[in-house]
């Protein structure tokens, strides 16, 4: 396993831990304060199985995930999904109804087939989710950083860290507790600049980030299919992850299709 | 100039510094010798001594009273950054001068022996420039003479002093870089490595580092920087030694090998290799720890992960952190993308580029040791081990046979114990 970790000692007995690795084509950095070097790198262990199965659930690019052998053969017939994973792409309906159809996990199905989700059959009976179009395909990679992230604080929660702080790929950012020498954690926001500083303070709270620059387009418009062009990120802030990626990524659609 | 208020903000604390830097406690004091003067004597201020000597001059607890010297073109350059010191041409007639408290020893390798022991019967406080002895029973005589006498004993290993250095060996020993698999030192030069001689006769005085009788070549001259950071960073001594030497290119009349390589083997398998050639410098020096997680090149201050690099924002909270300071923590953005990530560049130990080498940090606590008289912890044990880890280095070579440590030559340091010898 690749963690890579900084243990400080304070001189008032305080520790300071810091590691971080990649996981889920990203990369992830946890602070956790005042715990043992070993009871935090066992937490950490604990989140970094937790993301590696994640991403064995919703990888639409890995054949053996449970994602890919949806995304083949639902077209073709009903397919029996984990709990977990139906519960997912549930949330994710939901979520498209609560966005007007601004957040939409079959924005990249083939040959720019629209309102794909409309044509997902979910039944609750069975755990079983069927398409109706062979070109339908769910893509997760908006919505699982979230849902990794909340699990994430799950598990620091559950293990006792009362005072931490986790950043997945810089989007989204969970804090919990307080900063050694603060109330909350302080974190610059992604548009300031050096003339005007600009900071928000999380506690208990995420704060997640979406946009599309020049140099690194990801974001497509549900409703044609293309890329939104490269403008300010919209940022959030929210009680869980998976919502602030939901909301943050539908906020930046609505704006580039004018519809602020 | 980096002083030692600095290494204290970035360490955090000043007992996590002293694990790593136990020397450090030459400072311990040094509020409370504020107005008062180590009285130095320089003895052999050529080129080193002159170098040394343009950071002591500077330091206003050091008062430079004498300097000794049989070349007068030495004599002359130095007196121009003392002009007031009093000048010897015999450096017992120094060492009988009650007003020097502690020589500095900057003569050629075959000579330290003789002075610095006299020195310390004179005495007198010790620093002496590294390698310490020519033999390994010199270096451990000077060792023993230190101990019995009481007198502060130095050997001018600059590295220790060094913030890049102390910092990566902090981070070292927290396990950042993982399990520590192997040191590799190389020092690449191009050139014959010759000064200028004025006239022929002189060829050996002023040449001295490339003849056997005054010199152990590369091994004591570059090296003895180099092995030092082995046994820093594993805090252990190696007890296998092998190597190689020959003339390959500068074939002059030199004695003492242009090309040379040696592996130290600790005794977990580890090794350290120490390489040098002087026909080619195209990957100059460097001393360079492998983890398993990292890899750290000291030369140029900087580490670099095996995988995923710290975030520069989350190296600042924890910096603020030790620092008490509760600030804006700048990395939020948008999605991080891989392809960026790709090239990996390494960061900064100290988070900047690398100005000093730690001598003039050394020389401070040179004089604040000197003026207490209290012998800071490690250093003279570190300067024993760097120097006699080249010598046997040198020996390897010169045998062609696979050394273990000697017995004779073991300190009570590290996993070393010293060997019980039985009065006849």
């Amino acid at each position: 396993m690749s963690v890579s970790f900084i243990n400080k000692v304070l001189d008032n007995g305080k520790t300071i831990f810091y590691a971080w690795f990649e996981s889920m084509h990203t990369r992830i950095d946890i602070v956790i304060c005042n715990q043992s070097e070993d009871f935090s790198k066992n937490t950490i262990d604990l989140i970094y199985n937790e993301l590696h199965r994640i991403e064995q659930l919703v990888n639409r690019f890995d054949p053996s995930s449970e994602l890919y052998r949806l995304n083949q053969t639902a077209a073709i017939h009903p397919v029996t999904v984990s709990p977990e994973l139906f519960h997912i792409i549930a949330d994710c309906i939901d979520y498209y109804e609560k966005t007007s159809g601004c957040f939409d996990v079959t924005v990249n199905s083939l040959e720019s087939y629209r309102n794909g989700i409309k044509g997902i059959v979910c039944d609750l009976r069975n755990y079983s989710i069927s398409y109706k179009n062979p070109a339908i395909k769910i893509d997760l990679g908006g919505f699982a950083k979230g849902y990794a992230l909340d699990k994430s604080i799950k598990i620091l929660k559950n293990n006792q860290m009362t005072d931490a702080l986790v950043n997945f790929g810089n989007s989204s950012v969970f804090a919990i507790g307080n900063h050694p020498s603060g109330c909350g954690w302080k974190i610059t926001l992604p548009t300031s600049t050096r003339e005007q500083p600009e900071s928000v303070v999380l506690h208990d709270e995420c704060l997640t980030t979406s946009g599309n620059e020049e140099a690194h387009l990801h974001i497509l418009s549900p409703f044609d299919g293309q890329y939104i062009k490269a403008g300010k990120p919209v940022s959030v802030v929210t009680k869980d992850a998976t919502s602030g990626e939901v909301f943050s990524t539908a906020l930046f659609v609505s704006r580039g299709i004018g519809n602020e | 100039m980096t002083t030692r208020r600095d290494f204290l903000k970035i360490s955090g604390s000043a007992g996590a510094l002293l694990a790593t830097v136990p020397w450090f406690s030459a400072f311990s004091d040094s509020n409370n010798t504020i107005g008062e003067k180590a009285r130095i004597g320089v003895i052999g201020p050529g080129s080193r001594g002159q170098f040394l000597m343009s950071f002591m001059v500077k330091n206003p607890k050091v008062e430079i009273v004498a300097i000794c010297d049989d070349y007068q073109p030495s004599i002359d350059e130095a007196l121009k950054l003392t002009p007031k010191a009093k000048v010897y041409t015999d450096y017992r007639k120094l060492l009988e001068d009650k007003d020097v408290d502690g020589v500095v020893v900057t003569v050629p390798l075959n000579m330290h022996h003789e002075i610095v022991i006299a020195s310390f019967e004179a005495g007198k406080h010790v620093f002496c420039e590294k390698a310490l002895g020519i033999t390994p029973a010199e270096c451990l005589n000077m060792y023993d003479t230190h101990k019995r006498t009481g007198k502060v004993f130095f050997v001018g290993q600059q590295r220790l002093f060094c913030d890049r250095y102390i910092e990566a060996m902090e981070m070292v020993h927290a396990g950042t870089f993982g399990e520590i698999e192997g040191i590799r030192t190389y020092w690449f030069r191009n050139g014959d490595w010759r000064r200028p001689v004025p006239s022929p006769e002189l060829e050996r005085k002023i040449n001295w580092r490339l003849y056997k009788e005054y010199s152990r070549g590369l091994m004591t001259e570059l090296a003895c920087h180099q092995l030092q950071i082995g046994t820093w960073a594993l805090k252990s001594i190696p007890n296998k030694i092998m190597g190689h030497g020959a003339i390959t290119y500068w074939k002059d009349g030199r004695e003492v090998y242009d090309n040379i390589s040696t592996i130290y083997v600790f005794d977990n398998g580890v090794k350290m290799t120490f390489e040098s050639v002087i026909s080619n410098k195209f990957y100059g020096l460097e001393e360079q720890i492998l983890g398993n997680k990292g890899t750290v090149e000291l030369e140029k201050g900087k580490y670099f992960y095996e995988t995923a690099q710290p975030a520069p924002g989350f190296l600042q909270l924890v910096n603020d952190v030790e620092n008490k300071l509760f600030d804006a923590i700048p990395f939020a953005g948008t999605s991080w993308a891989p392809e960026t990530a790709n090239e990996n560049k390494g960061d900064y130990i100290t988070g900047k580029r690398p100005k000093t080498d730690g001598t003039s940090v050394l020389l401070e606590a040179f004089a604040e040791a000197v003026i207490t008289e209290k012998q800071p912890g490690n250093i003279a044990e570190e300067g024993y081990y760097a120097s006699v880890l080249c010598l046997l280095g040198h020996q390897a070579i010169e045998d062609g046979v696979m050394l273990d440590f000697p017995e004779e030559y073991k300190l009570d340091y590290l996993n070393h114990k010293r060997a019980v010898t039985t009065e006849v």
